[in-house]
């Protein structure tokens, strides 16, 4: 992909202009999208990305660059031109330059390997999913599916003396159903993927995920718009850990917290949440959707316990915000592509497991809203406040699940939000999604059992 | 930049695989990001990229792929990935028209500044006066986490088989700023922010007023109860809501029984003192395209004009039979296949300003931000429930800030329910989507989620 020879001169380069961290990230990828639309294939392209990243420190400060082309000389003034940046900055004091010191290969071997795959048989499961889905009742008016597999490899080297190549397999299926009644239109969604090779589909259950969308978007079609106000709000379990995701999982990126820029500054080691909530973030789990071997930093990833028991204990690090706050990288340097400089982002993100079955927490709400599917959620970081729309929901009424109900938003203060959840359930699941921030577009997993949120403002219509 | 001489070689060697009609499209892109915080430069990335994709006919159908890396093997391993996917993908290869058959006239992209010639020191001192002056406005202010410059600047290139190349240039810039204040341990921020066509033009005064204003403002906010209020919607939330609806125009999004507007081209879908329109040749606003993406000359067109629907625009890959084009083929990127798009949107303003408009109703509910587009509207049917801030006014005058609240409606109904526009408009664009230049809006009976 690149020689150590040419690294190493990038990281002179950067040394010699002052720079006193230096990092080189190059990136070879193969990728298969398609997407379907009934039984037409929309697009369909195979393809790969190829590029170098270069980033470097001055203190505390950054700098970053990247090209896809190779010649050495243009990298080196790539290299030189960043750094040229910060040459009326504060004089920085730089460490001695560790020596690349052998490759340390960490990689995760898929048994199938997508390039190796044909793209017929990618396809075949596609139409199997379209078929299936619009077979599930005559008002699926539309499947719409995309498949995306990534053989992903890549060499982190830095001036540390870091020199790692890793392989990541990624593959995942977004299913879109929709159900058209009487002039409404509805979505129902699933999303499964994981991190492995194209072995994931050897036991896929087509039926059961193409149905599942397709069930979601009948059970919404013709539904009531919900009512606007506060109610108890009980978030099924999986994918349901967004609200966590964006209540509070953004505002403990370390890259926040460095900056002052979170409602938990200065909160390590205070209650921030009831006591039922335990928050880990683990990069390591196996096999997950939102998990590596290694971060995009060449960190090996870890279990982190953001909130043990409602009590704050760490954030989630990066190298440079690790830099800023005086403390170790705990995996979590993330990055879309060599197009993006690394930083501390979530992987696999969930609420742990309480005591309270499911059907405990349903028959203690008198009056609340159900979600059962989230869509998507945003959140500003600097105050908490946070917002989710809500695909499928139903009224909760004296312990039982009445109406379906369509438009609900959920919104607040992940701080607040944190201290209101009052019955966690035994049923931990961990859900597929992406994340969309500042290093880009990252594969992540959220996760929770159900829960209940005592007090919520819902969006609605009426 | 690609070099005629690997450009030659590229079709020949496609030529020689024996795919027909290749085109070639390629976009050489220049940036440069700056980031000042505690009077220092926090963050600097500079890039300059090039990707091509390749589109050619297999066999009667329709292939296609993109390369970064430019030599010779990622070139044949990007027609054997054609090979394998064109006759399972079975898209139709459609002929398109020669490139500049029309003997349009091509406009001269004089606003043009490459990110590569961008002064940064220049940049870096003007970002520096402004932190020094925003961080000492009041007590009350606890941090500037940013006050940030990016400039983009592309040349995209698209070239067909024994076919004249044709190029077009775009260059644009944003300017941010964000202040966070406290007070009695409740933090709020506010943000500013401005696209313009070059530097001088992005005025860092006026961002770091509306952010600071709106930081301490919001410090007092409190949310207010649910119902329907009398509303005048800020030109920058209007810029983001209508942004983010304007595929409801594409004919893909009628293909795909997701607009309403099917079969309403000269049906009232609005009041009618609404007009929109594209001009991919404006010289105040993102784009300059002389070509779409397919090669087809483009021109300023309706649409919807004084209420009524006027065009829905297409690309080769949704138009029907019995429309005409609309040069409306665009790509994200290299990355992306054509697909349909608009380039840069207009609403044309009302007679009033957004001050004289809140003056008029007296008592009304003012929308100054929303946050979460992505998450709370639905492009499927036109649904939004976006959380928000604003400001109460009673008699004209600003009675309090409001929080935790969120606007609810419908595209379509807002369309209708639109009650006065402003003459003052603010233009929003975010990678990846149409720009918008927008008026304010005032909405009666407006529902807003509180208490």
């Amino acid at each position: 992909m690149i020689s150590e020879k040419i690294i190493n001169r990038i990281l002179e380069a950067a040394t010699d202009a002052g720079a006193d961290f230096a990092e080189v990230f190059a990136e070879n990828k193969y990728n298969t999208t398609i997407s379907m639309n009934n039984n037409s294939i929309d697009n369909g392209v195979v393809s790969r990305d190829f590029g170098i990243g270069i980033r470097v420190f001055f203190g505390t400060n950054s700098a970053y660059t990247y090209t896809s082309d190779l010649d050495e000389e243009k990298l080196i003034k790539l290299t030189k031109n960043i750094c040229a940046a910060y040459k009326n900055e504060k004089n920085i004091v730089i460490p001695d330059r560790k020596i690349l010191t052998g490759i340390e290969k960490s990689i995760i071997t898929a048994e199938k390997h997508f390039s190796k795959i044909d793209y017929a048989r990618k396809v075949d499961l596609m139409k199997a999913i379209v078929s299936s889905g619009r077979n599930y009742d005559d008002a699926i008016s539309r499947m719409h599916v995309n498949y995306l597999d990534q053989e992903q490899k890549v060499i982190i080297a830095n001036t540390e003396g870091l020199y790692k190549e890793d392989d990541r397999y990624k593959t995942r299926f977004l299913i879109s159903a929709f159900a058209q009644k009487d002039g409404d239109t509805r979505t129902g969604y699933v999303g499964p993927g994981a991190m492995r090779g194209f072995e994931y589909y050897d036991n896929f259950d087509v039926d059961h995920y193409a149905h599942e969308a397709a069930r979601s978007a009948m059970a919404m079609v013709g539904a009531d718009y919900c009512k606007a106000g506060q109610m108890s709000v009980i978030i099924e379990n999986g994918f349901g850990g967004l609200m966590v995701h964006e209540a509070c999982g953004h505002s403990l990126e370390a890259c926040r917290i460095a900056n002052n820029n979170s409602e938990f500054c200065g909160k390590v080691g205070q209650k921030v949440a009831s006591d039922l909530v335990t928050l880990v973030d683990d990069g390591s789990i196996e096999n997950e959707w939102g998990s590596l071997n290694i971060d995009d930093e060449g960190s090996k990833t870890q279990k982190n316990v953001l909130i043990e028991k409602g009590v704050l204990k760490t954030f989630m690090t990066d190298k440079l915000s690790a830099k800023k706050l005086g403390t170790e990288s705990t995996g979590s340097g993330r990055r879309e592509s060599y197009k993006y400089a690394p930083t501390s982002r979530m992987t696999n993100t969930y609420i742990d497991k309480g005591e309270s079955t499911r059907d405990e927490i349903f028959s203690n709400t008198e009056h609340g809203l159900y979600v059962k599917v989230i869509n998507a959620g945003s959140v500003n970081s600097v105050t908490g406040e946070f917002n989710f729309s809500v695909l499928e929901s139903y009224m909760v009424e004296n312990g039982k699940i009445t109406k379906p109900v369509k438009g609900a938003t959920l919104i607040g203060k992940g701080g607040e939000v944190l201290k209101r959840i009052d019955m966690v359930g035994d049923n931990l699941k961990i859900g597929q999604g992406y994340c969309f921030a500042e290093s880009g577009a990252l594969y992540i997993g959220a996760g929770q059992p159900t829960v209940r949120i005592s007090n919520m403002t819902v969006g609605g219509r009426d | 930049m690609l070099s005629e001489k690997m450009e030659k070689e590229i079709l020949e060697l496609c030529k020689i695989e024996g795919l027909e009609d290749v085109s070639l499209f390629y976009k050489n892109t220049s940036s440069v990001f700056i980031s000042v915080t505690e009077d220092k430069i926090d963050k600097y990335n500079s890039s300059e990229n090039v990707g091509i994709n390749i589109s050619a006919n297999i066999d009667g159908f329709k292939s296609e792929t993109y390369i970064e890396k430019i030599d010779m093997d990622a070139i044949k391993e990007a027609i054997s990935n054609m090979k394998n996917t064109s006759a399972i993908n079975k898209k139709d290869y459609k002929k398109l028209e020669n490139i500049k058959t029309n003997d349009c006239l091509e406009v001269e992209n004089t606003s043009y500044i490459s990110a590569l010639d961008i002064d940064i020191n220049q940049v870096a001192q003007e970002l520096k006066r402004c932190y020094s002056q925003a961080i000492v406005l009041d007590e009350k202010i606890s941090s500037v986490p940013a006050v940030t410059f990016e400039h983009h600047s592309s040349t995209t290139i698209l070239m067909r088989q024994d076919e004249e190349r044709i190029t077009d240039t775009e260059s644009y810039c944003n300017g941010s700023i964000a202040i966070v204040s406290i007070e009695n341990g409740r933090k709020s921020d506010g943000n500013a922010y401005q696209v313009a066509k070059k530097f001088s033009d992005i005025d860092y005064d006026d961002m770091m007023k509306e952010a600071f204003n709106e930081s301490i403002a919001m410090l007092y906010a409190e949310s207010i109860p649910t119902g329907k209020y009398t509303t005048v919607i800020r030109n920058n939330v209007v810029a983001d809501l209508f942004a983010f609806f304007l595929p409801e125009f594409y004919q893909k999004s009628i293909k795909d029984k997701i607009s309403k507007f099917e079969n309403q081209i000269g049906e009232k879908v609005a009041n009618e003192m609404i007009s929109i329109y594209e001009n991919p040749l404006s010289d105040q606003a993102v784009f300059f395209r002389n070509y779409d993406d397919e090669g087809k000359k483009t021109s300023k067109k309706y649409l919807i004009e004084k209420g009524i629907l006027k065009n829905i625009v297409n690309s080769s890959s949704d138009k029907t039979e019995e429309q005409n084009f609309t040069a409306n083929a665009y790509r994200d990127s290299y990355k992306s296949s054509a697909g349909t798009s608009l380039t840069n949107c207009f609403i044309e303003g009302g007679e009033y300003t957004t001050d004289e408009m809140i003056k008029n109703y007296g008592d009304c509910m003012v929308i100054s931000s929303v946050d979460g587009i992505f998450a709370g509207a639905n492009t499927a049917n036109g649904d939004f429930s976006l959380i928000s801030k604003g400001y109460l006014y009673e008699g004209g005058k600003r009675k309090g800030s409001v929080e935790q609240i969120t606007i609810n409606g419908n595209f379509y109904d807002l369309l209708k329910n639109i009650d006065q526009l402003s003459s003052d408009r603010y233009s929003n664009y975010y990678y990846g989507g149409p720009f918008l230049l927008s008026p304010a809006i005032g909405v009666k009976e407006f529902m807003i989620g509180g208490l």
